[in-house]
């Protein structure tokens, strides 16, 4: 039986080498996708897997939320909680706390810098670790006690055996020795925990101010459970753990006020869960979106289930070619079910070649490769084993015609292109509107003048001498047209909230994000304004003092400038009419001078927070330098810039990146989703192509002496051309619309997450589906004229 | 004279071998005869037939019909001339296996741009004519064999052609239908229909009005028969 499969498998390819060709190719295709495909998204569903008993493990994540903006998850909490965790929550088997530090680690004249974390001596109880040396139970139960990844015990001591040894440790000025009570073993898959390093907190490490307020991040706790309705029964208490213990007066600083439930919440995510969970949470894992690696799952299996259903339709179309061979095969005794056992060997034999092009085009899915041969040989060759089997003999040798399998045959193989060109349309309109929606992001209206303007990192330090020489020495450099320093700049990375009320009766506080500008700010963003002025030097209430004065100034009045979502929520009716209304902030009174557009720092994601402006001759906290540069290239004007920097912040190196390059990372996940779509579509529209191409080369060979008949009773080239072409493409068209609805839903519940979005047009709809029509007329074109060019004569001998 | 072949050659050239298939053929056919093809196979019979059905192009000599010098006519001209003048009947029927018995016939007219209640009238008559509007909504293969060539004829027939070629039209049919099949081309022919009919049978041969024999390319014997 192998014997005969491989020669009709020879013949194919000596004799139809185009239908093996066809079949292959987009076997072969349709299986590398899936596989490697596969192993990313197994690779990305398995993150912390290997951690035992993981999916109990649980992370106590803080949620804060402010007046006017959205809440906000964190994945520090304030460690003030952890001591009444276990007194709480009896459930609670063990918890530890980490926190991960920067530490320079010696060991003679081997240094290496480290990410380690701090942690409590129950860390292995609770995220239990495979150690390649040392006992999880007493490893972190010395003070001095530190456990080495492999890697760090490797670079450090040249071999992971080092328990025992010493090593000195540095962290922020503080140098001990240490010695190696444990080596953790390599993770045998992806964690998020993945330490350099593991110490306990030293004794001292507590008393710190942020370690005992509550409102403060002062890392991870985590908490390992005995089951899943543990995990529930916590969960429902979490808010009355928060009332219970957070609670204090208005002017208790380690409290979170009277009602600390409005402000401030917890909540529970388990290791399985961070490294999708941790798309928005601060702080947290790196992680990945979730909804692109279902989407890559999706292409893979439908890149397979197209492949599969090309090779049925090809075969399918091709089974009336073999009626005779299988008549002839019967009447010399073969039975159905031998037929049918050597036509799934063909489809599993094709599907092997598949199967070697697949493996060279992914060399690493040979675990998977010989089941995915396997079902996908099964998958593509059962229904066309079927039909070929049952064919009668006598009828077959009896016609003069092949069989053509009949209308149901043909509404199988016009079903099977509709399903591929459906999934291919869908793509390819998901492709167009990601992309339009990816390059809006990147073109949208800011809200001030993006180009031409560089943005040094933070200034780290509240060195008033040092920021104003810094912005001397920016603003005479050449090519400089004004610079300004500035707490806020786009992708912000240091947000300073509080609270205002405007001035009147029944006004409530509302939460508005503060930033503090010097310099030549507005010629440097250019914002537009909306009413009223930008801040004058000459107006002596426009500078307000810094951060620390500005709390002590009970009666004074600052002048600010307010973005139109502030005025919008502070329930003004138009820009104008903030102009000089007082605002109350404490003890201080704003008076609003002018209103300009909403400058977007953010993601078009994240809807854009109500903004106070204030300007400032005091130091500002964390500042960004940005300058406006014209008449010189950019990457003379980056090296000019760190040359007029480094004087001043010999030890603080940095880079000006440009507004562009700075929110890059707002759009890297739907530039990546939409490459991935197209990607996708791209493979799709190939593989529905191969398909299409197949049988329009088997209805050129089965209708020639149908045209031939048309032809006889005066139909023309151009007729018959109409006609083929038609008969091919009403499918596609088909495909198109059943395409249309599901994807254009799915786009329009996509774009709902932004909150600035392009709109949904028919027109998308329209290109996508032109497109693809003649993709598909260009891909059946050549068999079509072929077709429509047939003699009469000769065509009606065709058989 | 509604034909007349003149010096007719239709030679057939591959890289070694080159065939004559007809060999200056001169013919003439009036309005309303029944003419019979007949001769052995390979004689040239079908290929005569193609050439008189504008499926084929002669390599040489001149095809008039009526006022229409054929041979010089070009493609999309020969396939306006065949809608509007002949009607083809097959041996193996020629139905097309996916449209209806009703959908067949009418498809010689949709190439006409017809309106559609035009169509279904003639349709409907055609029909009528050889006994099987009963199996209009029928599809070939449901059909046996003597009703397939029936509806063959209806389809050959429904666009009134000048014209009705049938190249053996009883060859794939028993006694008993082909009986039929010639009754009715007979009818046809008493109408005023001009038939030219090739044959391999020389009972129904003796049913036309003229017989030409045909041997190796060529016109051999033209005899009108005593009906």
């Amino acid at each position: 039986m192998l014997f005969t499969i491989l020669r009709s498998i020879l013949r194919q390819a000596r004799r139809q080498p185009l239908y093996l060709a066809l079949n292959v190719l987009g076997l072969g295709l349709g299986m590398a996708v899936c596989l490697v495909l596969t192993l990313q998204v197994r690779y990305e569903y398995s993150f912390n897997a290997t951690i035992p008993d993981a999916a109990h493990v649980l992370r106590l994540d803080s949620h804060l939320m402010f007046p006017g903006s959205a809440p906000q998850e964190y994945a520090d909490v304030p460690f003030i909680a952890f001591p009444f965790l276990r007194t709480d929550f009896p459930q609670i088997v063990d918890t530890t706390r980490y926190e991960t530090e920067d530490y320079q680690l010696h060991n003679g004249d081997r240094s290496i810098s480290a990410d380690a974390a701090m942690v409590d001596p129950s860390f292995f109880n609770v995220i239990a670790l495979p150690l390649e040396h040392g006992d999880p139970r007493s490893a972190l139960s010395r003070p001095d006690a530190i456990v080495l990844s492999a890697d760090t015990a490797q670079a450090l001591f040249g071999t992971t055996d080092v328990l025992g040894r010493t090593l000195t440790t540095d962290h922020e000025g503080h140098r001990s020795s240490q010695t190696v009570t444990g080596v953790l073993a390599r993770a045998s898959g992806p964690v998020t925990i993945a330490p350099d390093a593991l110490t306990p907190f030293p004794s001292d490490e507590m008393q710190k101010p942020q370690f005992t307020r509550w409102g403060s991040s002062s890392g991870n706790i985590f908490l390992h459970l005995r089951s899943e309705a543990d995990r529930t029964a916590i969960a429902r208490n979490l808010t009355r753990f928060v009332i219970d213990h957070a609670s204090g007066t208005a002017n208790d600083d380690s409290s979170e006020g009277v009602h600390p439930e409005r402000r401030f919440a917890l909540s529970l995510v388990s290791l399985r869960e961070t490294h999708f969970n941790d798309l928005h949470v601060v702080g947290g894992d790196d992680a990945t979106d979730r909804s692109v690696v279902n989407i890559l799952a999706l292409i893979g299996a439908l890149a397979l289930l197209l492949a599969v259903l090309n090779a049925i339709n090809l075969a399918t179309a091709r089974s009336g070619l073999r009626a005779r061979e299988v008549a002839i095969r019967k009447t010399l005794g073969a039975t159905r079910k031998a037929l049918f056992v050597q036509f799934v060997g063909e489809a599993i034999a094709s599907t092997a070649i598949g199967g070697a092009l697949a493996l060279a085009l992914c060399e690493i899915a040979l675990p998977f490769l010989l089941c995915v041969v396997l079902l996908t040989g099964l998958a593509c060759g059962i229904y066309p084993a079927l039909v070929l089997s049952s064919y009668q003999p006598a009828h077959v040798l009896a016609a003069t015609r092949m069989p053509s399998g009949g209308r149901g045959a043909t509404r199988l193989r016009n079903g099977l292109v509709i399903v591929q060109f459906a999934f291919a349309v869908a793509f390819a309109i998901c492709t167009l509107v990601v992309n339009r929606q990816a390059h809006f992001m990147q073109s949208q209206d800011l809200g001030f003048a993006r180009d031409g303007i560089l943005i040094s990192s933070d200034i780290m330090t509240s060195d008033i001498a040092k920021q104003r020489a810094i912005l001397e020495a920016l603003r005479h450099t050449p090519g400089v047209v004004s610079a300004s320093l500035s707490e806020l700049t786009p992708n912000i990375d240091n947000r300073h909230r509080f609270n205002v009320t405007p001035v009147g009766p029944h006004r409530e506080d509302i939460h508005v994000l503060g930033d503090t500008v010097v310099g030549d700010y507005a010629t440097t963003y250019r914002p537009r304004m909306l009413a009223g002025r930008w801040f004058d030097n000459s107006h002596g209430e426009d500078d307000s003092p810094g951060d620390d004065a500005f709390h002590k100034s009970p009666g004074k009045t600052w002048n600010v400038v307010l973005n139109r979502t502030a005025v919008s929520r502070l329930g003004f009716a138009s820009p104008e009419s903030a102009i000089g209304t007082p605002l109350k902030s404490g003890p201080v009174t704003l008076r609003v001078i002018g209103v300009m557009e909403d400058m977007r720092f953010v993601s078009a994601r994240d809807d854009v927070s109500p903004q106070i402006t204030f300007n400032s001759t005091a130091a500002l906290d964390y500042p960004h330098a940005s300058v406006r540069f014209s008449g010189v290239p950019e990457n003379i004007m980056k090296t000019r810039l760190k040359s007029a920097w480094d004087p001043v912040f010999p030890d603080d190196p940095t880079s000006f990146r440009t507004v562009q390059d700075r929110m890059s990372t707002f759009y890297i996940t739907e530039q990546r989703r939409g490459w991935l779509f197209s990607i996708a579509s791209g493979i799709a529209i190939f593989i529905a192509c191969l398909g299409l191409y197949g049988l329009a080369s088997f209805t050129a060979l089965r209708r020639t002496h149908e045209v031939g008949i048309r032809k006889a009773l005066g139909a023309t080239t151009h007729n018959v051309l109409t006609l083929m072409l038609g008969d091919f493409l009403r499918p596609v068209l088909l495909a198109c619309i059943m395409a249309a609805f599901p994807a254009l839903f799915v786009m329009r519940s996509w774009l709902s997450g932004f909150h600035q979005r392009i709109a949904l047009s028919w027109l998308d709809f329209a290109v996508v589906v032109l497109v693809t029509l003649l993709i598909a007329a260009l891909t059946v074109l050549g068999q079509t004229l072929r077709l429509a060019r047939a003699e009469p004569a000769r065509a009606l001998r065709a058989e | 004279m509604l034909i007349e072949l003149s010096h007719i050659q239709r030679l057939y050239r591959s890289d070694e071998v080159e065939t004559t298939a007809l060999h200056d053929i001169e013919l003439q056919i009036e309005k309303g005869e029944f003419v019979a093809i007949m001769g052995p196979s390979g004689c040239g019979k079908s290929t005569l037939l193609n050439i008189l059905g504008t499926i084929d192009r002669p390599t040489g000599g001149s095809y008039r019909f009526g006022e229409h010098e054929l041979t010089a006519m070009n493609e999309a001209e020969l396939a306006k001339f065949r809608r509007e003048h002949l009607g083809y009947v097959f041996q193996s029927f020629n139905l097309i296996d996916e449209l209806t018995i009703e959908e067949n016939i009418e498809l010689a007219l949709i190439y006409r741009n017809m309106p559609k209640a035009e169509r279904q009238s003639r349709v409907s008559h055609a029909m009528d004519h050889v006994g099987i509007a009963h199996r209009a909504r029928h599809y070939p293969s449901q059909l046996s064999g003597g009703q397939q060539q029936r509806a063959a004829i209806a389809r050959a027939i429904v666009g009134e052609p000048s014209l009705i070629l049938a190249d053996e039209p009883t060859g794939n049919l028993d006694t008993e239908n082909g009986a039929q099949v010639m009754d009715i081309l007979q009818r046809l022919n008493d109408e005023g229909a001009t038939i030219i009919m090739v044959t391999h049978s020389p009972s129904h041969a003796d049913l036309a009005r003229r017989r030409i024999d045909m041997l190796d390319g060529q016109v051999v014997v033209s005899v009108r028969n005593a009906i």
